[in-house]
């Protein structure tokens, strides 16, 4: 805006924010952000020149000393809920079953389907050379692996029934978990990456006769559970 | 098999590294830059930035603690980070150091971007306004955010962004006019 009252604080109007520099550097972006950056960098000196000496401090950063502050905040023991959020869920649960029981024309079934709580997916946590890359991607975005990458992953949009989190290659599938869908979604096995085209996929089902059921038959599985899958591609470790 | 579990010590172990304290170590260094480097564009003074940063990364431990792992770790950082250096800024005693006694660190900066002149300026203009117009004012005007990432960030509508963008411009135009004002007579 040419008549606005400051400029933005950047080389040109089409130049990248400030703060998507600073992610993309730590690798904090989804793929077609930072492939926009990517592009961008090649006419763009001033840019370059900000991603240059952010990687540098980025460098320095990786063996900065941790704050003792910081240390001792992370040492304190973690409370999940507190007594009153506890209060406000049930109350907000109370208001969702309410809604749903009371609807005209409708009998309700709970034990027919898995808790839905948005659509079923993945996100991961990265840990590459005993090094954490990134926390709490989705898994869709995840397009590219290295062998020996270790992976943790989290399961969002089931709150109840349970699951099965199963790698597949062309030689076959095998079931990495399987079990009641776990607090938090945080699936309580990690994940290592070998060479090769592979796919992650998981189930989720009300309950573990349903599940057996969708695993042996996958290509017909019974109506109430759903599932997805997300194709990866491992490459060999450079 | 391409894709193996792994279980056991190791799966323990990893898990283990990662609720402790080297998730810890690891969120710090991976972000300290990002949140650092937010906090000079706003003070505009290294020293003080690495006091807001140390702060910002502590609220998010306790943060941490108290809710669970957040989704968009950068973000919350961002966002902590900024509203704590936005109150160092409009303290008065602060502000002081901040804009009149010290001048401008040169590595606040971003190349091609404002002119060190031109950040005191808008610095002491958000010093002044109410704290959710230097909020959304601070990241278009000083990160470079468009309206949408602005509103991806903090959850709300490009629209909300933009009436709150014009409701500080209208604002500055007058802070601006009075300085003038005073600085003629």
């Amino acid at each position: 805006m040419s008549d606005d009252v400051f400029r933005q604080n950047k080389p040109s109007p089409g130049c990248p924010s400030a703060l998507a520099l600073s992610r993309y550097v730590i690798d904090d972006l989804d793929p077609d952000a930072a492939r926009r950056i990517d592009e961008h960098l090649q006419s763009c000196p001033p840019c370059r020149t900000q991603v240059e000496r952010e990687r540098e401090e980025v460098e320095v950063a990786r063996t900065a000393p941790v704050p003792p502050a910081l240390a001792a905040a992370a040492s304190r023991p973690r409370r999940a809920w507190l007594p009153w959020s506890l209060t406000a869920v049930a109350a907000a649960a109370a208001v969702v079953v309410l809604s749903v029981w009371i609807l005209p024309g409708t009998t309700p079934r709970p034990h027919d389907t898995t808790r839905v709580k948005g659509a079923l997916a993945l996100s991961a946590a990265l840990l590459r050379d005993g090094e954490l890359v990134f926390e709490q991607r989705d898994l869709a975005a995840v397009t590219s692996l290295r062998a020996g990458d270790r992976l943790r992953l989290r399961v969002t949009g089931v709150g109840s029934g349970h699951l099965a989190l199963t790698g597949c290659d062309p030689s076959g599938c095998q079931v990495l978990f399987r079990g009641p869908v776990p607090a938090g979604g945080a699936i309580p096995v990690g994940v290592r990456a070998t060479a090769g085209e592979s796919r992650i996929e998981v189930t989720a089902c009300p309950d573990a006769t349903r599940l057996d059921r969708a695993l042996a038959n996958p290509k017909n599985p019974p109506e109430s559970c759903r599932r997805r899958s997300y194709p990866i591609r491992v490459d060999q470790n450079p | 098999m391409v894709v193996s579990a792994v279980r056991g010590p190791g799966v323990n172990q990893m898990l283990d590294d990662e609720d402790s304290g080297r998730n810890v170590d690891a969120i710090y260094r991976r972000h300290l830059v990002l949140v650092r480097g937010r906090a000079l564009r706003i003070l505009g003074n290294r020293a003080l930035a690495e006091e807001v940063a140390q702060e910002a990364f502590i609220r998010f431990i306790g943060r941490r603690c108290r809710l669970g792992e957040e989704d968009n770790p950068a973000g919350m950082l961002v966002r902590i980070v900024t509203n704590l250096a936005l109150n160092m800024l409009r303290d008065a005693k602060r502000r002081r150091e901040l804009l009149e006694e010290s001048g401008p660190d040169p590595e606040a900066g971003r190349p091609g971007g404002l002119a060190p002149e031109e950040l005191l300026l808008l610095r002491q203009v958000l010093a002044r306004v109410p704290q959710r117009e230097a909020r959304v004012a601070s990241y278009y005007y000083l990160d470079g955010m468009e309206h949408e990432e602005i509103a991806a960030l903090l959850g709300t509508h490009r629209r909300a962004v933009g009436r709150t963008l014009d409701k500080f411009r209208a604002r500055a135009t007058r802070l601006l006019a009075n300085g003038k004002e005073r600085a003629a007579s």
